[in-house]
């Protein structure tokens, strides 16, 4: 697991007392803030909403969030900060998420080439693929997963939080998480490696899967 | 540039299985991307947030220290905002229309009241200047909350609008008549 943590090989200063410095109006703490779980946050939100411009809006939205609880004395730090920004984030980007759901999404060209690319690559075993193509059928496979399975890869991978922290957030028991967790990876190991179904067929929540679905047609012609 | 690096798992709970190394490997290549696509003016964008809104507590202050906001522009502590941040452009712009209007309806519903004409005079003699010029300043301090809250954000600007609310109140209190062409262009 990436971290932010540990910057420039310097060693991370406390959370409780940088949350001090910070709420009490010290620029420098603040930074330290951001810098600590700035991308972070928008590393999550991106992945999850697939626009860097809503992940900004979103990112912004927590941090302002932030800023006003601390300024308020709204904040009591108990350990779980970590958990509050990212259940401050998550419920942000599920918000979005509903939004977008509402609305009719269309497949255009460029969706569509990109999913043929995707598609054509799973299970060529003769081809030696770069880690760049491998990521994106990865990338792929992420918005393939179930809600609760991508939930649970984003906070881990992208988020960079641990599994306590993960049960935190999501209100869900460790155990749970772990098995969530094992059985994602199962799957888009299968995807990685060809032997599973193409990742956007059966999710509830891809955008590609209009062009998936034509895709699968024309093959059939 | 993205500064992180490989940290050790915080429990045994969480070591990934070793048939999962390179999906894990392949996630986390995935993750740093995504982190180094963060652009770093919208970093220093984050930061801003704090060094706009917060001033420290002057010394020799017995309460305890806190952020206070405050406006950019004048340097004096403006209210805070009493909802949550809010989301979205549109709503933004929607709110400071709104405030702007309402600014903009008490000037015109008073200098209409009293008289049931425009003549700057009348507003003087009907409400009078000072009941004006107190819903003057609650309203733009209003607006100057609403900018506190949201600076930054490019989609509007109220430092325009403040700036017509001033120079149209400061028309009507020293008793001249500003033309209908203004007033129409500012509704």
């Amino acid at each position: 697991m990436i971290t932010e943590s540990g910057m420039n090989g310097m060693p991370e200063e406390d959370l409780p007392p940088l949350l001090g410095r910070a709420a009490a109006g010290d620029a420098e703490a603040w930074r330290s803030l951001v810098k600590r779980y700035g991308r972070r946050l928008f590393a999550l939100a991106k992945s999850r909403c697939r626009d860097p411009e809503v992940a900004e809006d979103i990112t912004q939205s927590v941090f302002a969030t932030v800023v006003s609880k601390l300024s308020a004395g709204e904040y009591a730090e108990e350990g779980k900060f970590e958990s509050w920004l990212f259940r401050v984030a998550m419920n942000r980007i599920r918000d979005h998420i509903r939004r977008v759901r509402r609305q009719p999404v269309y497949a255009d060209s460029e969706v569509v080439a990109a999913a043929a690319g995707a598609g054509t690559s799973f299970g060529s075993s003769e081809v030696e693929v770069s880690d760049s193509s491998k990521l994106e059928r990865l990338r792929e496979a992420v918005q393939g997963l179930s809600d609760a399975d991508r939930e649970v890869i984003e906070l881990r991978h992208h988020g960079g939080m641990s599994f306590k922290q993960m049960a935190d957030v999501l209100e869900e028991p460790l155990g749970t998480l772990l098995a969530r967790h094992h059985r994602a990876l199962r799957k888009l190991k299968e995807v990685l490696e060809g032997a599973g179904p193409e990742p956007a067929i059966g999710s509830g929540n891809d955008k590609s899967k209009p062009a998936r679905a034509a895709i699968a047609r024309r093959k059939g012609e | 540039m993205l500064e992180g690096r490989v940290s050790e798992m915080k429990d045994t709970t969480e070591t990934a299985p070793e048939e999962f190394a390179e999906v894990t490997r392949l996630l986390d290549s995935l993750a740093t991307r995504e982190r180094q696509s963060m652009p770093a003016a919208f970093e220093g964008r984050l930061a801003a947030l704090h060094d706009t809104r917060a001033v420290r507590q002057p010394r020799g202050e017995t309460e305890p220290p806190a952020m206070r906001l405050v406006h950019p522009a004048v340097g004096r502590d403006a209210p805070a905002p009493s909802k949550r941040p809010v989301r979205g452009s549109s709503i933004r712009i929607a709110a400071a229309i709104g405030l702007a209007s309402a600014v903009l309806a008490t000037i015109f519903a008073g200098r209409v009241a009293p008289s049931g004409g425009l003549g700057g005079a009348s507003l003087a003699t009907g409400l009078g200047a000072t009941t004006l010029e107190s819903d003057l300043e609650l309203d733009v301090e209003r607006l100057l909350a609403v900018y506190a809250a949201f600076d930054g954000d490019s989609a509007f600007d109220l430092p325009m609008i403040l700036d017509d609310a001033g120079a149209f109140g400061e028309s009507v209190k020293s008793g001249t008549s500003p033309d209908g062409d203004w007033m129409e262009e500012s509704l």
